[in-house]
C-alpha cells in the first residue's frame, strides 16, 4: 500500500473508532455500575494491533484519547488513554510470550480486562482510592465484553481487512 | 499475527480461572469496605452540611432546588434541577468514600467514616 492510501486507511480506522465510541455512549447503559461498557472501539484498535502494526495501534489509541479529551474533558481523556495503553501493552506482552499458542478470544478478553484495570488505576489516582471496590465486577465485565468484541472482530474481519487485501493483490 | 486461532477449548478453563480470581477478589475486598458513619454535602469542594447516617433526615441547601435524604443508614440525592440527573440516578450510597456528584450544581454528596484513612 502506498503512503497516501495508508494515511487514508488509518484515517478511516480512526474515524471508525471515534464513531463507535460515540455510538456506544448513545446506547442506554444496561448496568448501574460505572465502567461496565462494551468497548466497541476496541474492535478497531485490536484489528490495527493484530493486522497492521503495533505503532499504528498506539497512534490510534492516542488519537482517540485526544478526541475524548477535546469532547468530554480532561478526566475522560486521561481515563481513555490509560485504559487503552494498558490494554495494548498487555495484549502485546501476552502475544510475545505465548506467540501462536494464545487464541484471539483470550487476547481480546485480556485486553478488555486490562482496559478496565487501567481505568480503575487512573480513577483511584485522580478521583478516589475507593475505586478498587469495582475491580472484581470489572474483571467479570471484561470477560463478557472482551468475548463480545472478540467475536465481533472475527465477524468484521473480512470487511475491515478488505483494503489490505486489495492493496496486496 | 495471522497464525493464531480464534478459539481453543482450553480457553474455557482460562476464562473459568479468571472468573474464579474475580470471585476470590470480591470476597477478599469485602471486609475492607467499611460502612460510613456520616454523609457530607460539599458545595464547590467545601463541606456545607454533615448528616448523621444513623438518623433519617432530609436537607436542601439554601437557594437550591436540590434535596438530599438520609434513610436507613444510606444517603442520596432525592431530586435536583440539573438537566442530566446523574446525581439522582446514582441512587443510595452508604460505603465510606462513595460519592454522588452533581456537576451542574457543583454539589458532592460524600460518605465519610470515623477515621479518614482511604479504604484500599
Amino acid at each position: 500500500m502506498n503512503r497516501t492510501k495508508y494515511i487514508t486507511y488509518m484515517a478511516m480506522l480512526l474515524t471508525l473508532t471515534i464513531v463507535l465510541s460515540i455510538f456506544e455512549s448513545m446506547l442506554p447503559s444496561f448496568t448501574a455500575i460505572p465502567g461496565v461498557k462494551l468497548g466497541l472501539a476496541n474492535i478497531v484498535v485490536m484489528f490495527t494491533l493484530f493486522f497492521i502494526g503495533r505503532k499504528y495501534a498506539f497512534a490510534l489509541n492516542i488519537a482517540k484519547g485526544i478526541f475524548v479529551l477535546i469532547t468530554r474533558g480532561a478526566v475522560a481523556g486521561i481515563l481513555s488513554l490509560c485504559g487503552g495503553m494498558l490494554s495494548i501493552l498487555v495484549i502485546i506482552f501476552l502475544h510475545s510470550i505465548f506467540k501462536e499458542r494464545i487464541s484471539y478470544l483470550l487476547l481480546s478478553i485480556s485486553g478488555a480486562i486490562a482496559h478496565n484495570i487501567g481505568q480503575i488505576m487512573a480513577v483511584s489516582v485522580m478521583l478516589n482510592a475507593y475505586a478498587y471496590m469495582y475491580l472484581p465486577v470489572l474483571i467479570v465485565s471484561g470477560v463478557v465484553m472482551g468475548s463480545i468484541t472478540g467475536i465481533l472482530l472475527k465477524t468484521l474481519l473480512p470487511v475491515l481487512s478488505y483494503p489490505l487485501k486489495e492493496a496486496n493483490r | 499475527m495471522d497464525k493464531n486461532v480464534f478459539f481453543r477449548n482450553k480457553d474455557i478453563i482460562m476464562i473459568g480461572i479468571i472468573i474464579m480470581i474475580a470471585i476470590v477478589l470480591y470476597f477478599g475486598i469485602k471486609p475492607f469496605i467499611k460502612e460510613g458513619e456520616k454523609a457530607e454535602i460539599l458545595l464547590d469542594g467545601k463541606v456545607i452540611k454533615t448528616l448523621d447516617l444513623s438518623r433519617d433526615a432530609s436537607y436542601s441547601p439554601e437557594g437550591m432546588e436540590v434535596v438530599f435524604e438520609v434513610k436507613d443508614g444510606k444517603a442520596r440525592f432525592v431530586s435536583s434541577d440539573c438537566p442530566d440527573k446523574i446525581c439522582v440516578n446514582t441512587g443510595f450510597i452508604d460505603k465510606k468514600g462513595q460519592t454522588a456528584v452533581c456537576l451542574p450544581n457543583r454539589l458532592v454528596l460524600r460518605i465519610a467514616g470515623g477515621d479518614t484513612d482511604a479504604v484500599l
